[in-house]
């Protein structure tokens, strides 16, 4: 037991190290450089991605992580988008992907939030909110609220006995 | 029917870990009123803005180091009491990217606030508000694709196009003063001396028309990291290996895993006692 615990730690560090040497930013100095890392059962996700980063891909197809994938290249501008979640292969966004240059695709990938944490809290927000409620028009003034109580003024007195 | 809120980022330069501005300000950010990389402007410019502007609800995105890190602490507390004074309820969340589907390890702090009262909104328990946004965003937490999934495949007509634009510059390949001492000092920590192009690992990396449009300190910066990596993979996989087959291990690695062995007890009975001294405490 002793050694199969030992195993699962040398295997988890030997996961850890291949994320490692798969996925590397070589923006920073050379003591300070990022490099990809591991989620939950073993996937392989990248590093932080800025502005300046020039992301390295190293995979090989017998890597762990590779899942069969052989890549070699520096990410592009629509992938570091991509890895914040927006659907750049989506052909209604082709004409706006045609527009910019691979440099601003790339400071838009690295500025941006990541779209699918920004959605949760939003759809958060809405559910959190009471929607049977909501008003199209803001109670800016208290109008309504002195029409109400004229009209209820008025009933009182009508209900009075003369 | 109209949104009612707001979602915004403000910049970061100031606080974020790989700063890109070299001025940086002493004590608070948010008090000094001016900061080089702009967040000073841009927090006081959003608290102003919804002064005037006020919506029912805002969501704000910035560096986690804002919230995380003592230095910064400060900034955002004032930050936070200037959106109470503009009549919002506040709280702060710090999520990582990679646990909402998104194959990036993206840690971020995000504000939520909420107006009180709302002006378009009915909101029948405002304290309940945050514990419901809290319940619901852990919900959407989920493991999604990994990295070899989501990257495009080589015949991809717009990776190739970036492939070529690239070939068409010529990269750098001199290293200033400061590179070259940075290359040595860090091979030298490694009890090497610091030779180009001799221990870059994977040939298929060298081979690529992607690495020859990467200017020289790029190129050594890889080749460093992937000799670093490699020599680990390496001697894990031996100590792996040794473990299976049940072979002994030399004396200086038996008694590294054997120190691993007595770290990893010692920090289990740390966390029990004092898990267990909190427990009393409480009791």
């Amino acid at each position: 037991m002793e050694n199969s615990f030992l195993n699962l730690i040398l295997e988890v560090a030997l996961a850890k190290a291949h994320a490692a040497l798969n996925f590397v930013d070589l923006a920073p100095s050379i003591s300070n450089l990022s490099f990809g890392q591991l989620i939950a059962k073993n996937e392989l996700v990248a590093c932080t991605v800025l502005p300046q980063s020039d992301m390295w891909i190293s995979l090989n197809a017998d890597d762990p992580l590779s899942k069969g994938r052989e890549i070699h290249r520096s990410l592009i501008g629509e992938e570091a988008m991509l890895l914040n979640g927006f659907p750049t292969m989506d052909p209604r966004l082709e004409a706006v992907f045609a527009s910019a240059s691979s440099t601003q695709k790339a400071n838009f990938g690295g500025n941006s939030f990541p779209s699918t944490v920004i959605a949760s809290f939003i759809i958060a927000i809405y559910f959190a909110l009471d929607q049977s409620q909501v008003s199209d028009k803001a109670a800016t003034n208290t109008d309504d609220v002195a029409d109400a109580m004229h009209l209820l003024k008025k009933a009182r007195r009508a209900a009075e006995p003369s | 029917m109209a949104l009612h809120g707001e979602v915004g980022g403000i910049s970061c330069k100031d606080f974020a870990k790989a700063r890109t501005t070299g001025a940086k300000v002493v004590g608070n950010v948010y008090l000094a009123g001016e900061s080089p990389g702009q967040s000073a402007q841009c927090m006081h410019g959003f608290v102003s803005q919804l002064h005037v502007t006020p919506t029912d609800w805002l969501l704000l995105e910035n560096s986690d180091e804002l919230a995380e890190n003592d230095e910064h602490r400060e900034a955002l507390d004032l930050f936070l009491h200037d959106l109470s004074l503009q009549g919002y309820d506040t709280r702060v969340f710090v999520k990582v990217a990679d646990r909402f589907v998104v194959c990036q390890k993206r840690k971020r702090m995000y504000i939520v606030g909420l107006l009180r009262p709302c002006k378009y909104f009915h909101v029948s328990d405002y304290g309940k508000f945050f514990e419901t946004v809290v319940k619901l965003v852990d919900m959407f937490e989920m493991v999604g694709p990994s990295l070899p999934e989501v990257m495009y495949h080589d015949d991809n007509p717009r990776l190739r196009a970036d492939a070529e634009a690239k070939l068409t510059k010529t990269p750098c390949m001199t290293l200033t003063t400061k590179e070259l001492n940075e290359q040595r000092a860090a091979w030298k920590a490694l009890g090497l001396r610091h030779e180009h192009g001799t221990r870059m690992v994977r040939d298929a990396d060298r081979d690529s028309a992607s690495y020859q449009a990467l200017c020289l300190r790029k190129r050594t910066c890889l080749e460093y990291h992937q000799h670093t990596r490699h020599s680990k993979i390496k001697e894990l996989e031996r100590k792996l290996q040794a473990d299976e087959v049940g072979q002994a291990l030399s004396p200086e690695e038996a008694l590294k895993v054997s120190r691993d062995k007595v770290s990893f007890v010692l920090v289990l009975w740390f966390g029990f006692m004092v898990v267990s001294h909190n427990f009393c405490f409480r009791v």
